[in-house]
């Protein structure tokens, strides 16, 4: 037979969902060795055969596990001591008994182990779960509550940057009305170790600082806010900051 | 653990692996034994008789030749025929008053409802499903199928091929609709915990 008559035979569903005589089961597997290409065919017959017996599927009572687990291994320990004297016979039903009886147990007490870690196991999975959810819940309130600080009609956003350095600025979020200010600092360099940014405010030609720009911590920083001020000003002072400016390093200034 | 690796480990006398087989296929194999043999207790014998063949035939079993599930079901299917062909020409041998006592199939059925088809075998057109319930849980060949429904072979050959592909095109389409479930369930899970 060719593999197109294969298919037409009908053989192939009978291995899979009938009840096939040993001898097309040996025939079919012979054909599987011949014929590669049927495996793939096979296999979807089986998939499918499977969901139908998982649809059709009929629980046993929980009591029949140990009785029928007991009773396998009873009964393969009985054929491994085949035709011994009555007495050895007898002893041998005893001690099935007993092993059966020990493996079921065992079992028992194994699959109750197992059921005990599996519930702990969902029950720490239930407890991270709840406190990502949180995290994230306490995340979202926090983008929330910036988002709407942002888009607040009084806030006005000061990009400060260095000049000749694209690649080194900060923005500024100045709201007169809440007298609130915040720093998105993601734009700025990495400094030395030993370095800080400062930022400044200049009120009447005095510069007050309104904070560091600790790059360790987050993308914003809340700042001081200041009345009056006139302009910001960016400078880098050693870690820690300083109580003035060091004017020789005022890299970004920009006006409010 | 696929069913290679606990094939191994039954192979090599485990007895986690046999209790691991038993967790994963009894039901299904149950519900095949219980269509045929109609009663409960018979169908626990028979399921044990069952199990007894996995554990001692288990590296007959050859994994280039089909899948565990095809096997096992095979050894379930003619463990239970075999029980029901001994018990009626038992049967037979046997005087009425004896008879009496023994194992009647139509006494004992206990829940017919329990024994009807479920699941998507149930969206096919009648003649689709009695030829799926005849070959794949009474144990019928398409041959006994034509002999005993007077169908020409041809067309229960045909029929079966259109009931297979019929039933696969249903499962298709609902693990696509499990999918879509399992992605609400997440985002109505996410509502809940994050109220």
């Amino acid at each position: 037979m060719n593999v197109k008559e294969i298919l037409e035979s009908g053989l192939l569903e009978d291995f899979v969902f009938g009840n096939p005589s040993q001898n097309d089961v040996n025939r079919i597997e012979n054909w599987i060795d011949e014929y590669p290409q049927l495996i793939d065919h096979i296999l979807a017959l089986e998939l499918t055969a499977e969901k139908i017996a998982l649809d059709n599927a009929i629980a046993p009572q929980q009591t029949w596990k140990n009785d029928i687990l007991s009773g396998v291994l009873a009964q393969n320990t009985k054929n491994d001591h085949k035709n011994p004297s009555s007495f050895s016979n007898a002893l041998g039903h005893a001690l099935s008994l007993i092993l059966g009886t020990l493996i079921g147990a065992g079992l028992m007490f194994g699959k109750i182990k197992s059921t005990s870690n599996q519930f702990k196991n969902l029950e720490k999975e239930y407890v991270q779960l709840s406190e990502d959810c949180t995290n994230n819940r306490s995340i979202i309130a926090t983008s929330e509550s910036l988002l709407d600080y942002i888009q607040h009609h009084k806030t006005e956003a000061i990009t400060l940057s260095q000049q000749g350095f694209n690649q080194n600025s900060a923005v500024v979020f100045w709201n007169p009305e809440e007298k609130r200010a915040l720093a998105s600092i993601e734009g700025l360099a990495s400094l030395q170790a030993d370095q800080s940014y400062q930022i400044w405010a200049d009120v009447n030609g005095e510069m007050i600082s309104i904070g560091l720009l600790d790059q360790a911590k987050n993308r914003f920083v809340a700042l001081n806010y200041i009345e009056n001020a006139e302009s910001l000003n960016i400078t880098i002072e050693p870690k820690g900051g300083s109580d003035h400016p060091t004017v020789s390093r005022l890299i970004m200034s920009a006006k409010v | 653990m696929s069913d290679s690796a606990l094939l191994k480990k039954l192979i090599n006398g485990d007895h986690k692996a046999l209790e691991s087989i038993y967790d994963r296929y009894s039901p299904a194999l149950l519900g095949m034994i219980m269509r045929i043999v109609k009663s409960e207790d018979i169908a626990k014998e028979v399921l044990q008789e069952v199990f007894v063949k996995i554990w001692k035939n288990a590296q007959r079993y050859d994994e280039t030749k089909g899948r565990f599930f095809t096997w096992a079901s095979r050894i379930a299917k003619n463990t239970a025929l075999n029980y029901i062909n001994v018990k009626s020409e038992k049967k037979q041998s046997q005087t009425k008053e004896l008879e009496r006592k023994h194992y009647d199939l139509k006494v004992q059925t206990p829940n017919i409802d329990v024994l009807d088809l479920r699941g998507k075998v149930n969206q096919l057109d009648e003649k689709y499903k009695l030829i799926v319930n005849l070959l794949y849980f009474q144990g019928y060949t398409q041959q006994e199928i034509s002999d005993e429904y007077k169908i020409p072979i041809g067309t229960v050959k045909t029929r079966v091929r259109s009931a297979i592909q019929q039933l696969r095109r249903i499962y298709d389409d609902s693990i696509l609709h499990t999918k879509e479930s399992f992605q609400i369930l997440i985002a109505l899970l996410c509502i809940i915990l994050l109220p």
